[in-house]
């Protein structure tokens, strides 16, 4: 990946310390729905994963994947209305978050399960001091009095390496820079040792060596206190690094989940493989059309019967457009996807060359047998994961 | 000095101003393209049709302009003709409001009363329109001394309050008995419109600077328009409907001004009938007693005047408004 | 911070160089004789029209008559009526009266105003926040006189709850004119707490105040109303100019002995010299208090003075 994080740890093979297998958090079947004036948009369509004590998982997708909207419904920060919890459990620390009552979840905000934002100017509050803001973590959970949490605030920034910490508490968010604003918002969210640190997007904001020094700070912080880390991004290049295993998900469902490596090496669905040759590489040719995932991710409010992705899959098949959308099979160690034509998918890809080996194959629109394709055909060779104006890596 | 002050006293639109502008629409569920092609202006509609508040205005609307063009179509009484016989007799039998202290009829002089009250509001705000919009778009637009100068001015002219400022000019101005129907009104909608325009010339040039660096100015730039040409296809058509909108909502604080100032002796002088001096005249503690019907009627008619014009505003900015829907 | 306090200081120096020229030009530059409308009812006799000329420098070119006035006006002379008080004089017996008076309407504002805005905006698009868009709206299409008139009708007539007229100036005669000063104010609070609220509580610091863990009312209560009363103390401060305007209106409803009905006196008795020497005063009052408004909203908001 051209532009991962410069971690210890070989890429490839996910990045030290291996999950000790204790369950920190279940997520069952969950749904979310948007109820509009225009409609109700199925955001959230049964989405299931875990995560372990110290395990780095990484939710890819691009914008309205349903990616955010996952990270708010396990907070239980969504905007209500329109956003409501149709279905499933989040069950932390054994117990249901969903139905557990209102003051008693909002005790593990913060303090179990905690998270960070992706534009960190806006989610700081403007007027008041950034020391005043992490220090308030410690007076309404601890109930501590305002100079000790002001001290506690001051001995967080220094752990996340902010300089001159005790004079920089007095200061507004608007007066630091990205890099450490985003080192604030970390802060006030390890504050109380949460067991699970959500991080949206966390460097996206951010140029491309102040991401590299969060993300280290983020794995850093990880390692001393073993939280597991959920860590949402459209950037494979920041997923590289530091996921310990990656969840796909197009259209409100996971479509693929694996360990890093195996899935950077051999992607199984073709929304995994879309995504991955469409990241511009060093060896490429020059003259060489970079792939694209051509058309749009479907309307929340209208999904298409069969799978959400066939109207934009190159490997599509009539009896991919019809009836309930295909559920993930296992297909390897730890590893499943959600295709109902994986056997012929793989064969193509390894007549091909590889999904993401050098010989990746220039057709010159991926979206082209698509059924619903509004697109010119022409695809979009943008190079990003995300089709959005959300950002680049 | 009131350049960062976003809300200073008796602008009562900068509410307004900073509502008014463009905010992207967000949408959590990756809105299909087609809906975005609809216009603002058709969504607007859309939503002011379906809002009763918006067919209350228009209504009352049409029927103080029909009654300030036509009075004669409401009643048939000479407002002038007045008895000392009837002063003060309240409502009942021929009188659908009763006589005021002249004994003149109280219908009649409420009816022709919205002339004043209405050609002094519309005048003000088409005045303080032509003048906010020009000034500010030459601001706006041309920006370095033109701008600096111009922003000053009406950093002065915002500094005075509108009511006392209007004082000042009214009574510098003071006319009397014999002055003319129509100078006592313009000399009113001179004092409101000269201490008025700043409001509508940051409101404007706040736009343009908004709009200039769009690329379809830059565009038509490029391609050797004239700068009257960019301001008249590009600039205007993009800013012009929020100040449409401040300025009904100041037409109908221009008229709650110019009956205040005439209650206070100082605006309109009679024999001009106005609601202001009516209201004036019936106020007094011992009238208030006895004979409330002169002081309700014109009240009333006054206040649903205002009301009207504020409202449609109201409306129409929130339809115009993305952030609220 | 001492800076930015500097720096509106001296961008205030223009403003009220300029407002206070506008005025003397309004007054000395229209046109019309200035001496008339300055002695009651009958024209100025010629010793007062030689005085008045004398005293504001007419034979003089413009500029200097308008540096020997800002003079002058420096000095607190707001120049001497025609029965020879000066009204420097006159509003000094009379502002303690106006100023409880605006005290009351400030504090009616404030309170009333930003609850019922808090209100609103907590429970948008439901009945309470109906009720208070609808009333506001109400009330600020009622002008001040004929609210104070019907309040006076009501409230003092009918109801007997208040005193009708306020000629002593007590706190207790002061309650019902200080309740209609405010009325107006108290819409635009209304309106501006609940639109800044409602924005506010959209705003991505709020959502991490709830993902800090923190009780419903505190991430309203503390994160977003700080955030919105930024610029509804600035504009309860700034009201301070239609407040003055209102004065006049309500103190001459109410029979108050203040400068506003000071001000209402002497229109009628066509005594100019102190029509425009207190509404001077009054712009002047306006200014200063816009000064202090400006700084203290760099005080609320750390992002306008640390710049």
């Amino acid at each position: 990946m051209t532009t991962a994080p410069a971690t210890p740890a070989d890429p490839a093979a996910g990045s030290s310390p291996a999950p000790s297998g204790e369950r920190v958090l279940e997520v069952d079947d969950l749904h979310v729905e948007f109820r509009t004036r225009e409609g109700v948009a199925k955001a959230i369509n049964g989405v299931s994963f875990t995560l372990d004590r110290g395990e780095t998982l990484a939710i890819l997708g691009e914008s309205g994947s349903g990616k955010s909207v996952t990270a708010q419904a396990i907070m239980g920060i969504l905007d209500t209305p329109p956003g409501y919890v149709t279905g499933g459990k989040i069950v932390f620390e054994g117990r249901d978050l969903l139905t557990l009552p209102a003051k008693e979840r909002r005790a593990t905000r913060g303090a179990g399960i905690a998270m960070i934002f992706q534009d960190a100017l806006s989610a700081l509050n403007p007027v008041f001091p950034v020391g005043w803001q992490i220090a308030e973590m410690f007076r309404v959970h601890r109930g501590l009095n305002r100079k000790d949490a002001e001290e506690r605030a001051i001995e967080l920034m220094e752990r996340v390496r902010i300089p001159a910490a005790r004079q920089r508490a007095k200061a507004y968010p608007h007066q630091f820079s990205g890099g450490m604003r985003q080192r604030i918002m970390i802060a006030m969210a390890i504050a109380l040792d949460p067991k699970v640190l959500i991080a949206d997007e966390p460097t996206t904001a951010l140029d491309v060596t102040v991401q590299a020094q969060i993300m280290d700070l983020l794995h850093e912080l990880q390692e001393d206190s073993g939280m597991g880390l959920i860590l949402i991004t459209h950037d494979l290049g920041v997923v590289a690094g530091v996921a310990h295993r990656i969840a796909v998900m197009y259209s409100g469902r996971l479509v693929e989940t694996a360990p890093v490596g195996p899935l950077y090496a051999d992607p199984r669905h073709p929304y995994s493989i879309g995504l991955l040759q469409s990241v511009p590489r060093l060896d490429q040719k020059r003259d060489e059309t970079l792939p694209a995932i051509g058309g749009l991710p479907p309307n929340l409010l209208a999904i298409p019967p069969g799978c959400p992705f066939s109207p934009r899959c190159r490997f599509v098949a009539p009896e991919c457009t019809q009836g309930d959308p295909p559920d993930l099979v296992e297909v390897g160690p730890g590893r499943f996807a959600a295709c109902l034509r994986l056997d012929a998918v793989a064969a193509q890809v390894r007549a091909e060359g590889g999904a993401t080996g050098a010989a990746a194959p220039s057709s010159p629109s991926l979206g082209a047998n698509g059924r619903s394709n509004d697109n010119d055909g022409a695809g979009r060779a943008d190079g990003s994961a995300s089709e959005s104006e959300e950002g680049r890596s | 000095m009131t350049d960062n002050a976003p809300f200073a006293a008796d602008d009562v639109l900068d509410e307004t101003a900073a509502d008014l502008r463009p905010a992207p629409t967000v949408n959590p569920t990756a809105a299909p393209e087609q809906e975005k092609a609809r216009s603002l202006g058709a969504d607007a509609w859309d939503i002011m049709r379906r809002r009763p508040l918006f067919w209350i205005s228009i209504a009352l609307i049409v029927v103080f302009v029909t009654m300030a063009v036509a009075p004669g179509l409401f009643t048939s009484k000479d407002p002038y003709f007045c008895d000392l016989n009837n002063a003060r007799v309240t409502p009942g039998g021929d009188a659908l409001f009763g006589y005021d202290l002249q004994g003149c009829d109280v219908y009649a002089r409420t009816i022709y009363g919205a002339r004043s009250s209405i050609l002094v509001g519309l005048l003000t705000a088409l005045a303080t329109a032509l003048i906010g919009t020009m000034l500010g778009t030459l601001g706006g637009y041309f920006g370095g001394v033109p701008d600096a100068v111009l922003s000053r001015l009406a950093d002065v002219f915002f500094s005075i309050p509108l009511l006392l400022g209007g004082i000042i000019i009214l009574y510098t101005l003071r006319g009397d008995g014999e002055t003319p129907y129509f100078v006592s009104i313009l000399k009113v909608v001179l004092a409101m419109a000269v201490l008025g325009w700043p409001n509508i010339y940051r409101l404007m040039r706040s736009s343009v600077i908004q709009v200039k660096p769009n690329e379809f100015v830059l565009a038509s730039r490029a391609l050797g328009a004239k700068p009257g040409r960019i301001i008249g296809s590009h600039i205007m058509p993009n800013s012009i409907a929020p100040v449409i909108v401040v300025a009904t909502i100041d037409l109908g604080a221009y008229i709650a001004t110019e009956a205040t100032l005439s209650f206070l002796g100082i605006g309109l002088q009679a024999p001009v009938i106005s609601w202001g001096i009516a209201i004036s005249q019936a106020s007094g503690l011992g009238y208030i007693r006895n004979a409330p019907h002169m002081l309700l009627f014109p009240a009333l008619f006054l206040s649903l005047t205002v009301l009207a014009f504020i409202m449609l505003g109201e409306v129409v900015r929130d339809a115009l408004d993305p952030k609220l829907r | 911070m001492g800076k930015y306090i500097v720096r509106r200081l001296l961008q205030m120096i223009p403003v009220v160089l300029g407002a206070t020229f506008l005025i003397f030009a309004m007054v000395f530059l229209l046109p019309g004789d200035p001496t008339a409308g300055r002695c009651g009812d009958r024209p100025c006799s010629p010793e007062y029209v030689a005085a008045f000329k004398a005293e504001y420098n007419l034979d003089k070119p413009f500029l200097v008559q308008y540096a020997l006035y800002l003079g002058k006006l420096l000095q607190g002379d707001l120049g001497t009526n025609y029965y020879g008080n000066t009204v420097a004089h006159e509003l000094a017996i009379r502002y303690p009266t106006t100023l409880k008076l605006a005290l009351i309407a400030l504090a009616f504002e404030a309170i009333v105003g930003i609850a019922a805005g808090v209100v609103a905006g907590i429970r948008k698009g439901k009945f309470a926040d109906n009720l208070v868009t609808i009333s506001t709206l109400v009330v600020i299409s009622i002008p001040v006189f004929v609210i104070g008139s019907l309040a006076q009708m009501i409230f003092g007539l009918k109801l007997g709850w208040f005193p009708v007229t306020s000629g002593d100036g007590t706190w207790a005669q002061l309650i019902l004119p200080g309740l209609v000063l405010g009325s107006l104010s108290v819409a635009y609070v209304a309106r501006l707490t609940r639109t800044n609220l409602v924005e506010n509580l959209r705003a991505d610091y709020v959502r991490t105040a709830k993902a800090k863990g923190l009780s419903a009312g505190r991430a309203v209560g503390v994160h977003a109303l700080r955030n919105s009363l930024v610029s509804v103390i600035t504009y309860i401060g700034a009201s301070f100019g239609s407040l003055m305007g209102g004065a006049i209106v309500t103190e001459r409803i109410f029979n108050v002995n203040g400068i506003g009905n000071f001000i209402w006196r002497s229109i009628n008795q066509r005594d100019g010299v102190s029509v425009v020497g207190a509404v001077i005063c009054l712009v002047i009052v306006y200014l200063v208090v816009n000064l202090i408004v400006d700084i203290l909203y760099g005080v609320l908001d750390p992002r306008i003075s640390h710049d």
